[in-house]
């Protein structure tokens, strides 16, 4: 086998195995009460998929799962062909660093610059000399219009900003997997698209994968290419051309599950 | 009256269960507390040595910033403290002495009491206060804020980025303060006899060299290990363990700060028995 026709294999070899495989997961807690089960879907690269839930701590626990922080009482769940099992302590903090999560409530470190949240990674991880880990992260924070507030700490930035510093922290990471939970949170409409395009770029050139978790329907115009759906429990997966947004904001509204401050910026 | 006897009799039995009970109860309670403590160490040490090649400039940066924090910033508290003890040890040491007629003996005394049990102590003490409760409360938000989930997300081994710095910063500086603390407190203690009873400085100093043998140097240390040790790791292993409440974290630093005292009083005792007995 030529050497080309090698590389092409290993390429081929990399871009079908899924990023992100889930089968039959299930989560039930400690009172027995089972949040999903039987939940099966795969995430490839590039793809994009949205995860919608009522409640919504349906998928904060699956991207919680998704992000290894806390294990499924049932079922398979494998990231880049490595099965749950097979991975050990060190083995998870490496796998960590090829996912980019970011959750409603994830923080940055209050005692560290922005400039220092961010590069953290590289600084740890690549033993990159301070001025190497800021030139590295320089260009994201102009970016993200965030180079100004650089030597500041998060208590003394913007929802906006912290969120921001959230997404460029992971940016920062490469990673191949992001796990994001509302992603308009805190982000105004300019910041949001910013956010997006960065995003775009990230899924086409790169082939990251998307895994999306949002209250709002909508959401699947900008992220999805399928969505998830739990309800009561049960787990619905259409393709984006089967689901109607419409249709699911009437049930969630008359079901009053909505409030109406987290439709903002959609 | 034989049934009264047998109530009385009973009711006593009933107390007599209750209170040993509990006693079992708080040193069974303690007992896990420090065996989980144990482990708590034994996990850091693995850790350690599993990412001992990974992040070494960062590590080192952080590990400046801990002997900062403990050992240059409580200099000034050491440094009066230590002054004040030692004064007072002199001052309680000539009022008695004197009664048996051997103020000669002076400076045995400030070895005894000053170099072997006080200075280690005393400094032990002021660090847990002072940097063991702030150990203590940043672990603590840090865990109620989600951020040592989020330095999990970095690919970051929190008990490795978070504790080792803290556990080699805390022990070093407690080791040059305990020293700090028996070189001001003696020279304290000097002055005061110099002052007071007009002991001449230096016959003092030659007594002292004389009384202060390899033992109690290697005793120091060994207690100003420990100690640094005991601090970092209780205050860290309580922080860790604040859960998810804000109102969790006062608690959980006066049972590190409580579990701190005693454990170095507790191996206060431990050391000096092993050596001097």
């Amino acid at each position: 086998m030529g050497r080309q026709a090698l590389i092409d294999r290993i390429w081929l070899e990399a871009v079908k195995t899924p990023i992100l495989s889930c089968e039959n997961l299930e989560y039930c807690e400690e009172d027995g009460t089972c949040l999903f089960s039987e939940l099966s879907f795969r995430l490839e690269t590039g793809q994009r998929g949205v995860l919608l839930a009522d409640p919504h701590r349906c998928a904060t626990i699956l991207l919680k799962i998704c992000a290894t922080l806390i294990s499924p009482t049932g079922g398979q769940i494998s990231w880049f062909g490595q099965n749950s099992d097979q991975i050990d302590g060190p083995g998870l903090y490496k796998l960590r660093r090829r996912i980019g999560f970011v959750h409603r409530e994830t923080s940055l470190i209050s005692n560290m610059t922005i400039l220092d949240n961010i590069s953290l990674g590289l600084q740890y991880h690549e033993e990159m000399v301070l001025e190497q880990s800021y030139d590295r992260v320089t260009e994201l924070l102009k970016q993200f219009e965030l180079y100004e507030y650089r030597f500041l700490r998060p208590a003394e930035l913007t929802f906006e900003q912290r969120r921001l510093a959230v997404y460029a922290r992971e940016l920062v990471k490469k990673p191949q997997l992001y796990l994001l939970e509302h992603p308009s949170l805190d982000l105004g409409e300019r910041v949001y698209s910013l956010l997006l395009d960065v995003f775009k770029t990230c899924s086409i050139e790169d082939g990251c994968a998307f895994l999306v978790a949002s209250i709002i329907p909508e959401v699947i115009h900008r992220w999805g290419d399928w969505v998830l759906v739990f309800d009561k429990g049960q787990c619905h997966h259409f393709e984006v051309g089967q689901f109607d947004p419409s249709i699911y904001r009437e049930s969630m509204k008359r079901r009053g599950a909505l409030l109406s401050r987290e439709w903002r910026g959609e | 009256m034989r049934y009264a006897f047998f109530e009385i009799v009973m009711q006593a039995a009933h107390y007599f269960h209750m209170v040993t009970g509990s006693c079992g109860r708080w040193f069974l309670q303690k007992l896990y507390r420090l065996v989980d403590i144990l482990g708590f160490f034994v996990v850091c040490l693995k850790t350690t040595l599993r990412y001992r090649h990974t992040g070494q400039r960062l590590m080192a940066r952080t590990f400046i910033q801990q002997i900062y924090f403990t050992g240059v910033q409580s200099l000034e508290l050491i440094c009066l403290i230590a002054l004040l003890v030692g004064g007072l040890v002199v001052i309680q040491g000539i009022a008695q002495l004197t009664r048996v007629g051997s103020r000669n003996v002076l400076a045995s005394l400030l070895t005894v009491v000053i170099i072997r049990e006080v200075g280690p102590l005393l400094t032990a003490v002021v660090v847990t206060l002072r940097s063991g409760s702030a150990i203590a409360i940043e672990m603590g938000y840090m865990t109620v804020l989600r951020e040592i989930e989020s330095l999990e997300m970095q690919g970051i081994d929190p008990l490795h980025f978070l504790t080792l710095p803290r556990l080699v910063g805390v022990t070093v500086s407690v080791i040059c303060l305990i020293v700090f603390f028996n070189i001001v407190s003696i020279f304290g203690g000097f002055v005061v006899a110099w002052t007071l009873v007009d002991v001449p400085f230096w016959a003092l100093f030659s007594d002292l060299a004389r009384e202060v043998n390899g033992v109690d140097i290697i005793v120091g240390s060994v207690k100003a290990f420990v100690f640094g040790l005991t601090i970092a790791l209780v205050c860290m292993y309580h922080g860790f363990r604040t859960g998810e409440a804000i109102t969790n974290i006062p608690p959980q630093v006066s049972r590190a700060l409580v579990d701190c005292f005693i454990l170095c009083i507790f191996f206060n005792v431990l050391i000096s028995a092993l050596f001097y007995l």
